[in-house]
C-alpha cells in the first residue's frame, strides 16, 4: 500500500484509491465545503491494520446535512468503492458527538482533503 | 452440494432467521406505543423499554448478519448459481438481477445501520433516539426483504417452513 501524504503533508496508512474514494463520497453526500479527516490508527504510520475512522466537518450554516441518513448514504458510497471495510464516521457537531471526545481526536486527526 | 443436502441447510438458516424475524417483531410490538422514540424517553431509562429496545437492536443485528453471511450464499445455490470466490458485492448483484432483492444498494444501506448501531464511540441522546427510531424503521424492511427471499425460494420450490428440533 502507497502511504500517500494528505495535503497537510502527513503520511497516512490509506492508499491514493482509498483517500479519492473518500473524500468524492463526502463532496457527493455532503457538498463541497466538507472537510474531511482521519484519525485513530490509520493516521498512524507506527500501527498495523485498524478500522478506518473519519471525522467531517462542516461550515456551522450547512451542519443540518449531519444526519443518519447522509451517514448512512456516504459509507454506501465509500464501500462500494474501497470495498467492503470496517469504516466509522464521526460528525464533528457537539450536538451529535461527544464534546469531550471530538476534542480527543480533532488533536491528532489529519485532513484527507482540501476545501477549495 | 447435493439438493437433499441443500434443503436441509437452507431449513437450517431459516429456522435462525425466523427467531430472529419473530423476536423482532415482538419487540416492535411492545415498542409500538413509544414510537416515535424521543431523547426524553431515553433518558428516563425505563426498564420495560430497555429490554424491547435491546431485542430490537440485537435481533436486527443477528438476522442482517445471518441473511448476509449464510442466506444469500445459501439462497443462490439453491438457484444453481455458482458461487465460487463470490465477494458480498457479487452476491448482492446476483440477488438482485434475479429479483430475489429489490436492490443491493438498499441492503447496503441496511448494513449500515446495523453496523451504526454496533458503533462504540460516544453520542448523544439525541443522536441515540435517532439511530432507534432508524433501526425501528429499518426493521420493518429487513423483515419484508426476508419474507420476500423465503416466499420466491418457496415458489421455486423449496421448503422454507423449518419444523423445530425434536427436544422443544
Amino acid at each position: 500500500m502507497e502511504y500517500k501524504p494528505p495535503t497537510t503533508g502527513k503520511p497516512v496508512r490509506l492508499s491514493e484509491e482509498e483517500i479519492a474514494a473518500i473524500n468524492q463520497a463526502a463532496k457527493t453526500v455532503f457538498g463541497d465545503s466538507v472537510s474531511v479527516l482521519l484519525f485513530g490508527s490509520r493516521a498512524d504510520l507506527t500501527q498495523k491494520g485498524g478500522d478506518i475512522d473519519l471525522l467531517l466537518q462542516l461550515p456551522e450554516p450547512e451542519k443540518s446535512a449531519f444526519t443518519l441518513d447522509n451517514k448512512i448514504s456516504f459509507l454506501v458510497r465509500v464501500k462500494k468503492g474501497i470495498g467492503d471495510q470496517k469504516i466509522d464516521v464521526v460528525y464533528d457537531d457537539v450536538t451529535k458527538t461527544n464534546p469531550t471526545f471530538l476534542e480527543m481526536i480533532r488533536e491528532k486527526a489529519v485532513l484527507l482533503n482540501a476545501v477549495k | 452440494m447435493i439438493k437433499e443436502e441443500l434443503q436441509s441447510k437452507l431449513l437450517g438458516v431459516i429456522y435462525q432467521c425466523d427467531s430472529h424475524a419473530l423476536t423482532i417483531s415482538f419487540a416492535r410490538e411492545n415498542l409500538s406505543p413509544m414510537y416515535p422514540f424521543s431523547p426524553e424517553l431515553i433518558s428516563f431509562n425505563k426498564k420495560s423499554y430497555l429490554t424491547y429496545t435491546d431485542q430490537l437492536v440485537f435481533r436486527f443485528s443477528k438476522l442482517q448478519d445471518k441473511m448476509g453471511g449464510s442466506l444469500f450464499p445459501l439462497t443462490l445455490q439453491c438457484l444453481d448459481e455458482v458461487t465460487n470466490g463470490y465477494t458480498m458485492t457479487d452476491t448482492l448483484n446476483r440477488l438482485e438481477k434475479v429479483g430475489l432483492i429489490r436492490s443491493a444498494d438498499l441492503w447496503r444501506s441496511l448494513r449500515e445501520t446495523r453496523n451504526i448501531i454496533s458503533n462504540d464511540y460516544p453520542s448523544t441522546i439525541n443522536e441515540t433516539a435517532i439511530a432507534l427510531n432508524k433501526v425501528w424503521e429499518d426493521s420493518e424492511v429487513l423483515i419484508s426483504v426476508y419474507n420476500h427471499i423465503k416466499n420466491e425460494l418457496n415458489l421455486r420450490g423449496w421448503n422454507t417452513n423449518p419444523q423445530p428440533p425434536a427436544s422443544l
